[in-house]
């Protein structure tokens, strides 16, 4: 083990591999920052041109793309309010409220470091588990896959901030939008009215950029504002700068937080199917939970920013290791990278870790510099790119009214993608004036087609017998305990008051 | 009627027609749909019963000044969402007519100019975006830009 471990620096500390590294963290933050583009298109784009290069140096620079792709987009979800792809949408619950208080600075220090050493958590939890992966992964079946995405679904019962009514409903509304489409299952089409265009779904790039970027253009258009910061920029005695190293500091401070959010990222990342929405509204549901101030979520509380970039980061970590260990990709960016692999001739499964440890273990340390490094290339901009919330909205709107047009469209090329971001848009912007939630709505888009699936075959293949298993028991418990947290804790405390 | 109370009966109309029509489907295929449809109109109809259909009432002591003053910007609030309306679904269908290598920088410039910026500034970043868009992701990347209905 140790032997292959130093082979595997080795392997890293080629002159070209380090290129490629740099390379595609360079790639990866351009196209994580761009709104709706994300590491995804980036790897697909240029997967071809790795063809004629060299396994490891091929892997690696898809890997370094991968590893910050989040990482760019969580600047944009803090300064500007849009998330760069949709795993970045929990990060502008607060990292956007910071910015308009003029604390974008501490908002992008805190995301910049909580997902470089999510990252790092995230590899180093992969690299402990090598041994007893098989024993971990295999536990989960279809019954525990939907029960874990259930448990992300009662996250709403914290996630809702006006009205638990208002809250449900809209998760409630999701669902019913993210049964649009083929069934997976059965290949019925549900509610497409026709259309060609509905046959795979409603996009999450466009769902997520109409409710998030379309929304915050109507809203700095009708409110008239100056500026993204609502407060005075002579008033912010911070300068940017050592407002990104509190932020940084604060990820140390809160590192409990930290720890709960980069172990539930890498164990959601870990099973297959899940997807990063499971793990990044958990971390930040159990952030909320867990939190001193929970009334202070969703108006720029610092540990609303830790929480889901430590989890997104880790879960890249925790998604390698299905895709390594067993051939089964943790994620669509695992599947391009396993793509990658096959073209490669390199068979990711069982035999990555007998024939080709040196390479695994490359990939592990990949995945570590490539997070270091994406926090070292954009620390020097970070404050000039915090100044955006004093530049003037006439300016800032027309930009991200195009980019996330193009960002939109550049999901599936398909100009009705744009159409559906705009009436999203507008659905978003009502919403929020009328005390709907986004959030609760989105998570009920994204994970109810996983919950039904997977149920579906769980209960096809032993009906109601997994629910004997002390796994599946667990589970089912903290499910009841998320949504009964909060009632739970009013009758405590009243109960409390009457005591005294 | 408030804009909540519209909202509400929307998703509750959409709510019961996809429940409504999820009816048609197999058992394994509408149970989802089903759940998350009826949960959802219960929910909707809780909401609807305790926001009971009221207008503002500005005639109140001293509200017909401040009736006039909320009028006015009601006005000024109307105009805002008319011009942020307008200038998304012109973005939209000048994408659909002449394409988004065009309609984007065109777009920047008109917004730009249209807002006081000087014509330095909305000429730079309109070619900026001509750059990214068409130089870098059409022909350095080789995306398939769409190019609006004038060019087919």
């Amino acid at each position: 083990m140790l032997t292959a471990m130093g082979a595997g620096i080795g392997l890293l500390f080629d002159p070209i591999v380090l290129l490629a590294i740099i390379v595609g963290v360079l790639i990866g933050l351009i196209f994580g920052i761009m709104p709706g583009i994300g590491a995804s298109s980036a790897m697909a784009i240029i997967l071809p041109l790795t063809f004629g290069m060299d396994p490891t140096v091929a892997l690696c620079l898809l890997l370094a793309i991968h590893a910050v792709g989040c990482t760019g987009g969580s600047v944009t979800a803090v300064l500007l309010g849009i998330p760069g792809d949709a795993i970045n949408a929990a990060t502008v619950l607060d990292g956007y409220p910071m910015t308009k208080k003029g604390m974008g600075g501490r908002g992008v220090g805190a995301a910049l470091c909580a997902s470089a050493l999510g990252g790092f958590f995230g590899a180093a939890v992969i690299a402990l588990w090598i041994p007893v992966v098989r024993l971990i992964v295999m536990a989960f079946g279809s019954a525990e896959t939907m029960l874990v995405a259930l448990t992300g679904l009662c996250f709403i019962s914290t996630l809702s901030t006006e009205s638990k009514t208002k809250g449900f409903a809209s998760a409630l509304l999701g669902m019913l939008l993210g049964f649009i489409g083929v069934d997976p299952i059965s290949g019925v089409p549900r509610f497409i009215f026709g259309r060609l265009y509905l046959y795979e779904g409603l996009g999450i790039i466009p769902f997520v950029l109409g409710m998030f970027a379309i929304h915050e253009v109507i809203e700095l258009t009708v409110g008239a504002r100056g500026a993204i910061a609502d407060a005075d920029r002579s008033a912010i005695t911070q300068t940017q700068m050592s407002q990104v190293w509190e932020g940084m500091k604060d990820v140390i401070r809160h590192w409990k937080l930290f720890i709960r959010s980069s172990l539930i990222g890498t164990l959601i990342g870990a099973i297959p199917g899940l997807g990063a929405m499971t793990a990044i509204f958990m971390a930040y549901g159990q952030a909320k939970l867990t939190s001193k101030h929970p009334e202070l979520f969703g108006q720029g509380i610092v540990e609303g920013v830790i929480a889901p970039e430590a989890a997104n980061n880790a879960k890249e970590g925790g998604s390698m290791l299905p895709t390594l260990a067993f051939g089964v990709p943790g994620s669509l960016l695992m599947a391009i990278l396993l793509a990658a692999m096959m073209i490669h001739g390199i068979a990711p499964g069982p035999s990555m870790l007998k024939e080709h440890l040196a390479l695994t273990w490359a990939l592990i340390f990949c995945l570590i510099l490539s997070n270091f490094l994406g926090v070292v290339f954009l620390l020097p901009f970070v404050s000039k790119m915090a100044k955006i919330a004093f530049v003037r909205t006439s300016i800032i709107i027309p930009l991200v009214l195009v980019v996330a047009c193009f960002g939109a469209y550049a999901s599936k090329n398909q100009f009705w993608d744009i159409v559906v971001m705009v009436i999203f848009g507008a659905l978003g912007y009502a919403m929020v004036k009328s005390g709907y939630d986004r959030v609760t709505m989105l998570l009920g888009f994204i994970l109810a087609p996983i919950v039904e699936r997977y149920g579906f075959i769980a209960y096809e293949a032993e009906r109601l017998a997994f629910l004997l298993r002390p796994i599946d028991l667990g589970l089912l418990a903290l499910n009841l305990l998320v949504i009964c947290y909060y009632p739970l804790r009013g009758i405590l405390r009243a109960r409390g008051k009457d005591k005294l | 009627m408030r804009v909540s109370t519209i909202l509400t009966l929307i998703f509750l109309a959409f709510a019961v027609i996809l429940s409504m029509l999820s009816l048609r489907y197999p058992f394994e295929v509408r149970t989802g749909p089903l759940i998350a449809g009826i949960g959802a109109v219960v929910l909707l109809l809780a909401q609807l019963l305790r926001s009971p259909f009221r207008k503002k009432d500005t005639k109140a002591e001293g509200g017909e000044i401040r009736g006039k003053v909320e009028g006015d910007e009601a006005k000024l609030t109307a105009r805002r969402y008319i011009e942020a309306g307008a200038w998304v679904l012109g973005l939209v269908a000048g994408i659909y007519v002449v394409g988004l290598a065009i309609a984007c920088p065109l777009f920047t410039l008109g917004y730009l100019k249209k807002h006081g910026e000087t014509w330095l500034l909305s000429i730079s970043l309109s070619v900026a975006i001509f750059v990214l868009i068409y130089g870098v992701f059409g022909m350095g990347l080789h995306v398939i830009l769409y190019k609006g209905i004038l060019w087919r």
